[in-house]
């Protein structure tokens, strides 16, 4: 296992900066993912670390070696592509034996070591087949057994699981954070789905027009947003916009809420950011508690697990809420009557047009 | 059969009386000829022999213009193909413009006819043609290459002649090796040489079989270039088929010719179709 160093990283085409002077530090054994929108530079920085692109400037050193001019096969990494890159030609077992080849594992060895990597990742029957034989999970189970066979320093992952449907991502979600945690993997995976990095990661670094907006674990880039735009990507947040009033914030229509953020003066107009999933609903009857805001349910919407609810609070106001479908509010129905409030800490303000929009 | 289907036989009828009438019948009747007796006195017979094709595959004359149109088949084949593989490559991995650009020089001499580009090379590669009037005027050689006349000069026009062929089956041969897997192996930590060798050549063989039976069997059976750059006494086997009909009126005997050279084709043709199923079965059909 190695660590990964990203120094000042910048990549530069033509004019447009993808990448500007990224720094990370990636500890051995961590799993840090890469997470933002599409064009927010993650995959270039992930193709600069594997040396499939030459950085502008910068530094790029794995396990305290600068390996920034070594081309990909001198840098002992494992890459895992979203397209899965299976050799065609070649069956199962050949695949995950390509790599041990480089290595001049030979023989025996070489076949107990492909024997292991597919088992590892319960293809232990399938080494005879060739790759178009398989499904699309198979064939990315496939890839990663290649990957890993060699033990490479650092597990490189590009967007693995999104050529999946929803509930095989779920499975090979699981699986690969197990995998991961048992073989003690340095990962960095590349990610725009939220839930992904959130479940997989010890760290993530989330990034928005080639610049890192926050880098913690997902419960500090969930519970405390660095800027405006992590508060605004993870979760399912209503987005609104309002005028600081004192510790308060002026949505419009006599509607105000508290913000535990008190840094912004009196009168900046700001950038609101509610989780739905922090907008505690409460029928008329019941004391929700201060800071409340009344309103009608519009739309009651049944999403399995969850309840969600769209409440109209103000002329022009409207609230998502949700709940979990075992909660007895989750009975609320549309004209209902209902009580709305956010905790402080959980009323998320950035100035207007700030950066990282 | 449905009515449907009727009314859908109709659509290849045209193509199926050409085929017939324009291919069918007159190979009939070529094979027929190649069966027939001959001598220079009567003319052509009526008796039935294998006189003919005894002939061809005994008589070290035929033999001698078989396995040289055999070696110049290979030799232009293998040729177009080291030539045409870069090409393809730098073809397609520069920008749109310079592609378009090369695509069109690659196309370009297609345009102008045969004998015009054969007798261009005539012009180049004579005794007293431009290239050794040059070295000679140079003091490089004292006396002229043998360019013209022999296998070198068949070869150069031919190569010529078929690589925008080969070049042309190759760009999409090599644009269908998916984009992630040449960065894979490299990953793996296998040399770009090594990746050419195990990645990029595997996967585009199917588009190299095509390239290259097409081009072999284009260029054992082209008449211009090798009568024009081969001369009277450079003979392959399709000069020697016109020779056969159109100087010694031996029409059963150039029949019989033909058929040789149609049969080599078929064969290799067929051989190489087992060997690329056998090489490719990852890639295309096969087996699962």
């Amino acid at each position: 296992m190695s660590s990964l160093s990203l120094r000042s990283l910048v990549k530069r085409y033509d004019e447009t900066e993808v990448v500007k002077s990224v720094s990370l530090e990636v500890a051995e054994g961590e799993f840090v993912s890469l997470l933002g929108p599409s064009g927010c530079g993650k995959t270039t920085i992930l193709r600069m670390v594997a040396g499939l692109l030459a950085p502008t400037s910068g530094q790029i050193l794995i396990g305290g070696e600068d390996v920034t001019r070594l081309p990909p096969n001198r840098r002992n990494l494992g890459l895992v592509f979203q397209s899965y890159a299976l050799f065609p030609h070649l069956t199962v077992a050949d695949n995950v034996a390509f790599g041990l080849r480089r290595l001049g594992v030979k023989g025996a060895e070489l076949s107990g070591r492909v024997t292991e990597a597919l088992a590892r990742v319960r293809l232990g029957h399938l080494g005879d087949r060739y790759p178009r034989q398989l499904s699309g999970g198979q064939q990315q189970r496939v890839a990663l057994a290649r990957s890993i066979a060699p033990r490479p320093g650092i597990l490189l992952f590009d967007e693995p699981l999104s050529n999946l449907d929803a509930q095989l991502r779920e499975e090979m979600q699981i699986e690969l954070k197990q995998l991961q945690a048992e073989l003690g993997l340095t990962s960095i995976f590349v990610t725009h789905d939220q839930h992904e990095a959130m479940t997989l990661s010890d760290r993530i670094c989330l990034m928005a027009g080639g610049v890192i907006q926050q880098i913690g674990t997902p419960e500090e880039v969930y519970l405390s947003p660095a800027t405006g735009f992590v508060a605004d990507f993870i979760g399912s947040p209503n987005k609104l916009s309002g005028t600081m009033r004192g510790a308060r914030v002026d949505l419009g229509g006599g509607i105000a809420l508290t913000s535990a953020n008190d840094t912004l003066a009196d009168g900046t107009p700001v950038r609101v950011t509610l989780r739905q999933e922090d907008v505690a609903i409460a029928p008329i009857a019941d004391d929700a508690g201060a800071g409340a805001i009344e309103g009608t349910i519009r739309l009651r919407l049944f999403e399995g697990a969850s309840v969600q609810f769209l409440v109209a609070v103000a002329e022009g106001v409207e609230l998502l809420a949700r709940v979990a479908q075992q909660d007895p509010r989750a009975t609320l129905a549309p004209g209902d009557r209902v009580r709305l409030s956010v905790a402080p800490e959980r009323v998320f303000v950035a100035p207007a047009g700030a950066a990282g929009a | 059969m449905s009515a449907r289907r009727i009314s859908g036989l109709w659509l290849i009828a045209p193509v199926t009386v050409l085929l017939v009438v324009g291919f069918l019948a007159p190979t009939a009747i070529m094979g027929m000829l190649s069966l027939r007796n001959y001598s220079g006195m009567s003319g052509i017979g009526d008796s039935w022999t294998l006189e003919n094709y005894i002939g061809v595959i005994t008589d070290p004359f035929y033999l001698t213009i078989i396995g040289r149109t055999l070696l110049l088949g290979v030799i232009v084949t293998a040729l177009c193909l080291l030539l045409a593989f870069p090409l393809a490559l730098f073809i397609l991995r520069s920008g749109p413009k310079v592609q378009t650009a090369s695509i069109l020089l690659v196309i370009f001499p297609l345009l102008c006819n045969i004998v015009v580009r054969s007798f261009g090379w005539m012009v180049l590669l004579a005794p007293r043609g431009i290239i050794n009037e040059a070295l000679i005027g140079a003091g490089l050689i004292a006396h002229p290459l043998p360019l013209m006349y022999d296998l070198t000069g068949v070869t150069i026009g031919l190569v010529q002649i078929f690589l925008p062929f080969m070049v042309l089956l190759l760009i999409p041969a090599l644009q269908n090796i998916p984009a992630d897997v040449e960065a894979a192996a490299l990953i793996l930590k296998a040399s770009r040489l090594r990746t050419f060798f195990t990645i990029t050549l595997p996967l585009a063989l199917p588009g190299i079989l095509t390239g290259s039976i097409l081009v072999f069997v284009l260029s054992i059976s082209a008449l211009v270039t090798p009568r024009m750059l081969g001369g009277p006494t450079y003979r392959v086997m399709a000069t020697q088929i016109y020779e056969e009909f159109m100087t010694n009126l031996n029409w059963p005997g150039g029949a019989a010719l033909a058929f040789v050279l149609t049969v080599i084709a078929l064969a290799l043709i067929w051989g190489a179709n087992r060997i690329g199923n056998r090489l490719t079965r990852g890639i295309s059909g096969g087996n699962s």
